[in-house]
C-alpha cells in the first residue's frame, strides 16, 4: 500500500500563487543584496565566457546596490568572525597579468632565473621520515591519499595532502597558491612537496586588457610565470619538488593543452636546481597510444575523461614514489 | 542542475510562473512540463534525456499491452519482459562494470586467462530512482492497481524534475491522479515548501558539505593518518552527512513540488531516533523501503512462510536493496549487515514471551545501540573500497594513542545539531510554520532572505553533488 503524501499542517495558512511568487522574488532578491559580494567571486572565478559574462552582468549590479546600501556588512562581518578572506569591493579583482611582475616583451618574457645551491639529501629513517607535502587542484583529490597511503605502508615517508578543488595557477585571484605555500610552508616545514596542477589552468586570460587564449605566446609566457612563482615559493622550505605532469585525457582538446601545460612544467623544472619533473603523460596511454579509462584490466579515470579514480591515483603515486625513492636513497 | 544553484533558482522561477499560468490548459501543462523536466535533466547530459524517452515509451508500452491482454499467461510473460528490460537497462548502465571487475577478479584468482571486455560506461544520473518508478508503474497496472496513464502523463510522471534524479521514489499511484485533478493556486502549502526547501539548504550546504571537507573525506581516504578518536567522530559525522545530504534532497524536492501544487511522500522521519534496526528502515529512505517490501519482500513471500523463509526473504531483499545503492561488494555486505540485523531482531522477538517494557532507560539504549550499528554498517557504505573499510574498523579499536588534531568544535557541534536536530517534534515544527504562515507574504519574503544570507554564508564555498545522485 502507497503510504499517504505529505499532509498539510492543518493550522498553516496557505497562499496563493501570486504571493508565493512575490515572496520568493523578496527572498532571491533579498537574500542575493545580502550575501551579493559571494556572489560576484563566484562569478568572477569562473573561466572566461558566456557563462561567466552572464554571472557577472547580474552580480556586479546587485554588489554595486548592496555595497551602496551597506548590505554587504553582514556578510562582511560573519566571514570576519570565520576567518575568512574577504575581496571588498575596492579590491581589483580583474585578472592578474597586468598587475604582475611579468613583462610581455614583443611575446617573449624576461624569465626569472633562480639559481639555487642543491642541498645534500638528509638520510631518512623510520625513525626520522621523510616528511611530503602533497598539493594541488581537483587532480590531487585521489592521487594524493593515495600516495599518502603508498608512503605510509614503506614506513619511511610521512605524507600529508593538500588541495583545493576549482583552483589552479592561472588565476590568482581566486586562489593565490603561492602565497598560501609561502604561508603554510613554516608549519607545514615538509622535506619534500609534490605537486600536481592544470585540471582548471587551460583557460583564457586578460593581459594587458586583451584576451589571451590557451596556447599563445603570452598565455604560454604567464603560464610558466605563474608555475615558477609557485616552484619559487616551495623551494624557499623545502629540498626538493616533485612536479607532476598531466596525463592524456579523453578529449583531444584538452589532451592538447594538457601538451602545452607539460611543456611549460618540464621548462620551468629544467630551469631550476631541486625541481624534477615527473611526467605521467605516457602513463595513462593503453597499448595503442590511446586514451582508455581502463588499463591492466582496472579503471583509472573517471567519466570526465580526465580525473584519477583511486586505480589511477594508485598508478601515479607508484610512479612518484619510485622517484622519490631513487633520490632520497629509498629503494 | 543543482538544487542549491542561481541556475536552479532561475529555472524554478520561470517554471512556477509557467506552471500556474498554465494549469487551466492541461495539455499545454503537460509539454511544457516534460520539456522543462528533460531541460533539467538534459543539463548533466543531454545524451541521456534519450535514454528516459525509451525508457517513458517501452514502459507505456508494457502498460497497455498489459492492460489489453486477457490471458494470464500473456500478463505474466509481459510483466517479465518489461521487468527484464528495466532490470536490463539498469544493469547495462549501472552494474556491467562491476560485473565484469568481479568476473575478472574471479578467474585471476583461479589462474585463469581471457578477461572480459572492459568499456566505459557512463552512469546516467537517477537512473535508478526512474527505474524504479517505470517498475512500479507497470507492475501496478500488472496487479490492476493502476489504470494505464495516457501516455504524456506518464512520460511526466517519468521524468518530473523535482524528484527524477533522487528521489523520492514516487509510485504512479501517488503522483498520476495529482495531473489529473485541478490544483487550486489559491492554496498553496507555501509556509511547510519554504520550510523544507530552506531546511535543505542548510542541511547540504552547511551540514553535510562541511562534515564531508573537514573530516569525513580526509579520514576515509587516508585512514592511516588518523587515530581511533578521530575515526570514531569521522564515523558519526558520516552518519550525520549521509543523513544530512539525503534528506536535504527530498526536502527540497518536496517543497519544490508543494510550490507546483503536487504533494510527495516523506521520504525520512528522524531516522537517528529509530530504536531498531526495523524502525530505522520506516524512517529511512522510506519510499525505497516501501518499494523493496511492496515489489520484493512481499513478492519473495514476505513473511507469510515458515520462520526461516522469512529471514531468507529478509536477508535478500536487504542484500538487494544495498546492491541497488551501488555496484559493488562492500554495498552487497551493507545491505547484508542491515538484513543480518533484522534477522536477529525478528528472531528476538519471536523468543520473547512477554511484552518488552519500554522505560526512558530502555528507549535510550536501544536508540544508542541502533544508531552505532548504523553507523558501523556507514563505514562500507562510505569506504572506496573493502581494504579500506577494515583499515578504518582496524584503527578504529587498535590506535587510542593516536591523534585528535582533526576533532574541532566546529565539527562537534555540526555532528550534535545533525544528530539533535531529529529530536524536534513534527509539531513543533508546525507551530512555527502557522505563525510563519500568517506573516504577509513580503515578510515571508523578507524571513526567507534572512535564512539564505545565513545559509551561504556559513556554507563552504562552492556546491558538492548530493551523494545520491551516484545511486
Amino acid at each position: 500500500m502507497a503510504a499517504s503524501v505529505t499532509p498539510a499542517p492543518s493550522s498553516a495558512k496557505p497562499l496563493a500563487a501570486g504571493h508565493v511568487f512575490v515572496a520568493m522574488v523578496i527572498a532571491l532578491l533579498g537574500g542575493a543584496l545580502l550575501n551579493a559580494q559571494a556572489m560576484l567571486r563566484t562569478a568572477e572565478s569562473q573561466e572566461l565566457g558566456t557563462e561567466r559574462s552572464v554571472a557577472l552582468f547580474f552580480a556586479e549590479p546587485l554588489a554595486s546596490v548592496s555595497s551602496a546600501l551597506r548590505l554587504d556588512t553582514p556578510r562582511e562581518v560573519v566571514d570576519e568572525v570565520l576567518g575568512r578572506e574577504f575581496a571588498g569591493r575596492d579590491e581589483d579583482l580583474t585578472l592578474p597579468a597586468a598587475t604582475t611582475t611579468t613583462t610581455v616583451e614583443g611575446g617573449s618574457v624576461a624569465s626569472t632565473t633562480t639559481t639555487t645551491t642543491l642541498p645534500v639529501l638528509r638520510a631518512v629513517t623510520g625513525a626520522a621520515p621523510l616528511d611530503l607535502w602533497v598539493i594541488g587542484d581537483s587532480f590531487a583529490e585521489l592521487f594524493g591519499p593515495a600516495l599518502v597511503n603508498r608512503s605510509t605502508d614503506t614506513g619511511l615517508i610521512d605524507a600529508e595532502v593538500d588541495f583545493r578543488f576549482i583552483s589552479g595557477l592561472t588565476r590568482p585571484d581566486y586562489f593565490d597558491w603561492p602565497a598560501y605555500i609561502t604561508e603554510q610552508l613554516p608549519e607545514v616545514t615538509p622535506d619534500a612537496a609534490v605537486v600536481i596542477f592544470g585540471g582548471n589552468d587551460a583557460q583564457d586570460v586578460i593581459i594587458g586588457g586583451q584576451k589571451a587564449e590557451v596556447g599563445s605566446d603570452e598565455w604560454v609566457a604567464l603560464y610558466g610565470v605563474r608555475v615558477g612563482e609557485a616552484m619559487d615559493a616551495l623551494l624557499t622550505g623545502t629540498e626538493r619538488v616533485y612536479w607532476v605532469g598531466l596525463p592524456i585525457m579523453e578529449s583531444a582538446s584538452f589532451t592538447a593543452n594538457v601538451l602545452i601545460m607539460n611543456g611549460v612544467y618540464e621548462a620551468e623544472a629544467a630551469s631550476r636546481t631541486g625541481v624534477t619533473y615527473v611526467p605521467s603523460f605516457d602513463l595513462f596511454k593503453d597499448e595503442n597510444g590511446e586514451y582508455n579509462a581502463y588499463l591492466d584490466g582496472k579503471h583509472m579515470r573517471y567519466s570526465d575523461g580526465a580525473h584519477f579514480t583511486w586505480n589511477g591515483g594508485y598508478r601515479l603515486a607508484d610512479e612518484v614514489l619510485s622517484v622519490i625513492s631513487t633520490e632520497w636513497g629509498l629503494s | 542542475m543543482l538544487f542549491p544553484t542561481i541556475t536552479f533558482a532561475t529555472f524554478f522561477m520561470v517554471v512556477f510562473l509557467a506552471n500556474w499560468f498554465l494549469m487551466p490548459y492541461p495539455k499545454r501543462w503537460r509539454w511544457f512540463m516534460l520539456a522543462a523536466s528533460y531541460f533539467f535533466y538534459g543539463f548533466w547530459n543531454w545524451r541521456f534525456v534519450g535514454l528516459l524517452v525509451v525508457s517513458s515509451l517501452a514502459n507505456q508500452f508494457f502498460a497497455v499491452q498489459l492492460e489489453r491482454a486477457k490471458a494470464e499467461s500473456s500478463r505474466k510473460g509481459l510483466i517479465t519482459a518489461a521487468v527484464a528490460v528495466n532490470l536490463g537497462l539498469l544493469g547495462y548502465f549501472k552494474y556491467y562494470g562491476f560485473f565484469v571487475d568481479s568476473v575478472n577478479s574471479t578467474l585471476d584468482s583461479l589462474g585463469m586467462s581471457g578477461s572480459l571486455p572492459l568499456i566505459q560506461i557512463t552512469l546516467p544520473v537517477g537512473i535508478s530512482f526512474f527505474t524504479f518508478q517505470a517498475l512500479s508503474y507497470v507492475i501496478d497496472i500488472y496487479r490492476r492497481k493502476l489504470a494505464v496513464a495516457p501516455p504524456l502523463d506518464f512520460a511526466v510522471y517519468l521524468a518530473f524534475f523535482p524528484q527524477l534524479v533522487a528521489g523520492p521514489i514516487v509510485r504512479g499511484t501517488e503522483l498520476l491522479p495529482q495531473f489529473q485533478g485541478r490544483r487550486d493556486p489559491r492554496r498553496i502549502d507555501a509556509s511547510r515548501a519554504f520550510y523544507l526547501i530552506a531546511i535543505g539548504l542548510a542541511k547540504k550546504v552547511v551540514i553535510a558539505d562541511f562534515l564531508a571537507s573537514n573530516l569525513v573525506d580526509g579520514v576515509f581516504a587516508s585512514p592511516g593518518q588518523y587515530g581511533s578518536l578521530e575515526i570514531l567522530v569521522a564515523v558519526y559525522a558520516y552518519s550525520v552527512q549521509i543523513y544530512a545530504d539525503f534528506s536535504a534532497y527530498s526536502d527540497i524536492a518536496i517543497g519544490i513540488a508543494l510550490l507546483l501544487g503536487f504533494r510527495f511522500p516523506d521520504n525520512f522521519n528522524a531516522p537517528y531516533t529509530a530504536v531498531s534496526i526495523q524502525d530505522f528502515w520506516r524512517r529511512w529512505h522510506m519510499t525505497l523501503s516501501r518499494w523493496l517490501r511492496d515489489y520484493l519482500y512481499i513478492p519473495l513471500g514476505g513473511s507469510r512462510g515458515a520462520g526461516l523463509l522469512t529471514q531468507r526473504n529478509l536477508m535478500l531483499t536487504m542484500l538487494l536493496g544495498g546492491l541497488w545503492h551501488g555496484a559493488a561488494w562492500r554495498f552487497v555486505i551493507w545491505g547484508g549487515l542491515h538484513g543480518l540485523w533484522l534477522v536477529w531482531e525478528r528472531y528476538r522477538e519471536q523468543r520473547r514471551t512477554e511484552p518488552l517494557v519500554i522505560t526512558p532507560g530502555v528507549q535510550l539504549r536501544r536508540r544508542l545501540v541502533t544508531f552505532h550499528l548504523v553507523s558501523f554498517a556507514w563505514i562500507f557504505f562510505r569506504a572506496s573500497s573493502m581494504s579500506t573499510a577494515w583499515e578504518i574498523i582496524r584503527r578504529l579499536f587498535t590506535e587510542w594513542g593516536g591523534g585528535v588534531d582533526a576533532i574541532t568544535v566546529p565539527i562537534l557541534l555540526a555532528v550534535a545539531v545533525g544528530i539533535g536536530a531529529q529530536y524536534v517534534t513534527r509539531p513543533a515544527v508546525d507551530r512555527v510554520l502557522a505563525g510563519f504562515s500568517r506573516l504577509a507574504p513580503a515578510a515571508q519574503g523578507g524571513v526567507l532572505a534572512v535564512s539564505l544570507f545565513v545559509i551561504d554564508a556559513l556554507a563552504n564555498e562552492g556546491v558538492a553533488a548530493f551523494i545520491y545522485f551516484q545511486f
